[in-house]
């Protein structure tokens, strides 16, 4: 494969992501608005773009499939087929069957799928109505198809194509050309483009080369055809345009603001669709590893401005420079703070999967559910953001599955048969707060208490709030057998839920009320770069423990610790008798004799710990850095931090670097529990 | 100083980057070569073999530095005036050596090397690569992969802890 053919497949595949989540969002909304013609234009539009582009690039699996869903979706436009419940999921399989394939592909470029059920599948709901009008429709889509391959330069044909992609290399010239003539005379436009999507279907029928007709209109598609029945299009259009995961969101908020007016006069609304337009920001892809770099050298700049700071007025006498190093100072630290908020997007497009999810659980569970969405343009960092999706379809599924009473239980009780699952995000502190809730029947404590005695997690006579209680349903072996349902229970229960978000340094909480509905509370850092930490001195050395390991950090006098040989020094805090461990004596150098002793707490697994520790210097926020391949899964070692000093200190992970020494201990006994557990 | 890699290798000819260890001379695959600084500030690493000098910062990236003269078991020169650090980029593995001093670049034509002679050098003969004939003297070309051994080093990290 050449290399421009190589790039340019990727490009595709990357494009179609995005082109993708528009068309899941659209397919969605069609089941509430069934006669929306600007909704079935827009999906045409998208399954166009998909087959038109993935035929193009050379991928001759998607385009056959993205064909035959495009077949469909042009009958239900031109009304000769009802959008029906089939019909949208079978539309859904579809999407989720391009999903799988650009997922594979983007492994290897060559990979061969199995598209056929979902081709028939396709098939049978074009036929299942519309018959006798399907069949000539094939043919001629098949013979623009051939054209289109058989055009003599590649490289024209890719470029029209791309053309048609709404990718911004091509599109960043066109688009504000046809926005300004848009807002100038809409009419005119939309008569234009009506009139040629028209004239090549006839064109076309009467056996006439269209395919060049066909590439303008598709070089247009993107702005004017959208513009066609209402303003609605209009901003689906930045969402093309824009083509960014942000801006597609934004584009999807203007959209919801503009659809509120649906009924206001088209022209009005159209100057508004323009105006709004007028204020969007535009959007360009970045890689996440030129953030870094950028991110790495400004943290460079910083440090170096740092030492000329500390000359000034010292070594440095001249005013001038001295006011210039300290303007530089204030310049840098904005310039850090753009560059970290770079990596930071909004959750918009994490709760937007959540509607298929609760669509999809519902269905299968015979329930009505709905979603809300509260506080989706809360920011996070971009690698919270890619892991946090997991858990919270977990945690839906969930509310569905086993928070939701069906229908009739619901009726019978008095609610709206139609459950609600309400997920909300806002900042809390330096965390993030996502909040799901669903008004279902609650979580019985006297349930789980009963099943947790049985599993012999607690004991019979053990007293625990309610509260405590329903936390068991995150214990590992929690999940049973008999709670395994199709849809939620596929061998992964709560406790991966539980350690996903403490993977991400997070904790998850539920809390319940009986009839009333269950809520999970999850808080996470906003960030996975950036950590508070302890920066503490042993041998001589800097080294950071993060904050959130530490317990508490408390003096120990010398002489009130006993000494066992064989075994852990002991102290004793407050009644209650904790081993001791050395810092300096871990890292391979000598304890510092002294009457008292720096001790930090850690409590994290269970039972408490103690280390000394040389001194305790500062508390300050640290960028971690990954260390590099050759010293990745040293033991104890979290990472390195760059110290204000410029050179690099180590960010330990305590529990892992003393996890052998509490080896015979209950504590890391039941560490042991619960890591292997799950 | 960035090093110059635009002038394209030819098949018979490869350019090395030529320093001592000691009293001898040394050479690597230039292209291997990331760049070469002054040696360092480093923070000692915890548990780490005596040729392991410590991690750097170098602008952002956290990058190890080894005492290439320990790892091969060379004497260093008495003389620390012209040490330097090369840093070398070797299946993603980004490392910096210690050498006593960095020389010049050498064009290395296939006709100029000469097979490893059946003597005991200094450094395990599974290093070298070969021996480079210059005008008046000789230098080693050494075979980085397995003079870092990098599996080991990327094994290094477990043993140590």
């Amino acid at each position: 494969m050449e290399d421009f053919e190589i790039e340019l497949k990727r490009d595709f595949l990357e494009e179609s992501e995005d082109l993708l989540s528009q068309a899941e969002n659209a397919f969605l909304r069609l089941e509430e608005e069934r006669n929306s013609a600007d909704l079935l234009n827009e999906i045409f539009r998208v399954a166009h773009n998909l087959k038109g582009t993935s035929k193009a690039v050379g991928f001759d699996q998607m385009a056959q499939l993205t064909h035959v869903a495009e077949n469909l979706i042009l009958k239900l436009k031109e009304g000769q087929l009802e959008v029906s419940d089939p019909i949208v999921s079978g539309l859904l399989t579809f999407k989720d069957k391009v999903e799988e394939m650009i997922a594979g592909l983007q492994e290897d470029l060559d990979a061969v799928f199995d598209i056929d059920p979902v081709v028939q599948r396709l098939e049978e709901l074009i036929c299942g109505q519309a018959q006798e009008q399907s069949t000539p429709e094939v043919t001629v889509e098949d013979n623009e198809e051939e054209r289109v391959s058989f055009k003599a330069d590649p490289y024209e044909e890719e470029g029209e194509f791309f053309g048609a992609v709404p990718d911004g290399s091509a599109f960043e010239e066109e688009v504000p050309k046809t926005e300004a003539a848009i807002s100038q005379n809409a009419p005119e436009q939309t008569a234009e483009v009506e009139i040629s999507a028209a004239a090549i279907e006839s064109m076309r029928e009467l056996g006439l080369d269209v395919s060049e007709l066909e590439a303008a209109l598709a070089a247009k598609q993107a702005a004017p055809q959208a513009q066609e029945q209402s303003f609605s299009d209009k901003s689906d259009v930045e969402g093309l345009s824009f083509h960014n995961l942000e801006s597609l969101s934004e584009a999807r908020a203007a959209k919801e603001e503009v659809k509120a007016q649906n009924d206001a006069p088209k022209k009005e609304a159209v100057a508004k669709a323009a105006a709004t337009s007028g204020e969007k920001d535009e959007s360009i892809r970045v890689s996440l590893s030129r953030i870094d770099t950028i991110n790495n050298i400004i943290g460079e700049l910083v440090i170096l401005q740092t030492v000329l700071g500390q000359r000034r007025y010292v070594n440095i006498q001249d005013d001038l420079s001295n006011k210039s190093i300290g303007m530089m100072g204030k310049l840098f630290k904005e310039v850090q703070e753009i560059a970290m908020s770079l990596r930071m997007l909004p959750l918009k497009g994490a709760f937007q999967k959540m509607n298929r999810i609760v669509r999809d659980t519902s269905k299968a569970l015979n329930k009505d559910a709905k979603l809300i969405m509260i506080g989706e343009d809360t920011e996070v960092d971009k690698t919270v953001l890619e892991r946090i999706s997991d858990p919270l379809v977990h945690i839906i599924r969930n509310a569905v599955d086993h928070g939701l009473e069906s229908p009739e239980e619901r009726a019978a009780s008095g609610k709206d048969p139609k459950g609600n699952i309400e997920i909300m995000a806002y900042h809390e502190g330096s965390n993030l707060a996502i909040q799901i809730t669903d008004d279902g029947k609650g979580i019985d404590p006297e349930k789980i208490r009963q099943k947790a005695v049985q599993k012999g997690i607690i004991d019979e006579r053990s007293s625990l709030s309610a509260e405590e209680i329903i936390q068991f349903i995150f214990h590992p072996g929690f999940s049973t057998k008999e709670q395994v349902t199709e849809v939620s229970g596929r061998g992964v229960g709560m406790d991966v839920v539980k350690t996903n978000i403490e993977a991400l340094g997070g904790q998850v909480k539920v809390m319940s009320k009986m009839g009333e509905g269950s809520s999970f509370k999850i808080m996470i850092p906003l960030t996975l770069a950036i950590i508070e930490g302890l920066v503490v001195s042993s041998n001589d050395q800097k080294y950071v423990i993060p904050l959130s390991q530490i317990f508490e950090l408390t003096r120990v006098e010398t002489k009130s610790i006993e000494r066992f040989t064989g075994a852990a020094d002991l102290f004793t805090l407050r009644g209650e008798v904790i081993p001791l461990f050395n810092l300096n004596q871990k890292l391979g150098a000598k304890p510092v004799e002294r009457d008292n002793q720096i001790v930090i707490i850690i409590r994290g697994l269970g039972k408490p710990f103690g280390v000394s520790i040389d001194d305790a210097l500062n508390q300050q926020q640290i960028v971690i850095k990954k260390l590099g391949e050759d010293l990745k899964g040293k033991d104890g070692v979290m990472g390195s931090a760059i110290m204000s000093d410029g050179r690099p200190s180590l960010i330990l992970d305590i529990f892992e670097l003393f996890r052998g020494d509490l080896k015979e201990s209950k504590a890391h006994k039941r560490y042991k529990e619960q890591s292997h557990a799950a | 100083m960035e090093l110059d890699r635009k002038e394209i290798e030819t098949e018979t000819s490869q350019r090395y980057l030529q320093f001592d260890l000691g009293n001898e001379s040394y050479a690597i695959r230039l292209l291997n070569v990331k760049e070469v600084i002054p040696v360092p500030e480093t923070t000692p690493l915890p548990d780490s073999p005596s040729h392991y000098v410590g991690i750097m910062n170098l602008r952002g990236q956290i990058i190890s530095i080894m005492d290439f003269r320990k790892k091969l078991k060379i004497t260093p020169k008495e003389d620390k005036g012209e040490e330097a650090v090369i840093i070398v980029e070797f299946e993603g593995v980004g490392i910096g050596l210690i050498v006593d001093s960095i020389n010049r670049v050498l064009n290395v034509g296939n006709d100029d090397v000469a097979e490893v002679p059946e003597v005991k050098f200094q450094v395990n003969a599974r290093y070298v690569q070969g021996v480079y004939r210059g005008e008046s003297s000789l230098t080693i070309l050494l075979d980085l992969e397995n003079a870092l051994n990098i599996s080991e080093i990327k094994g290094f990290s477990k043993q140590a802890a």
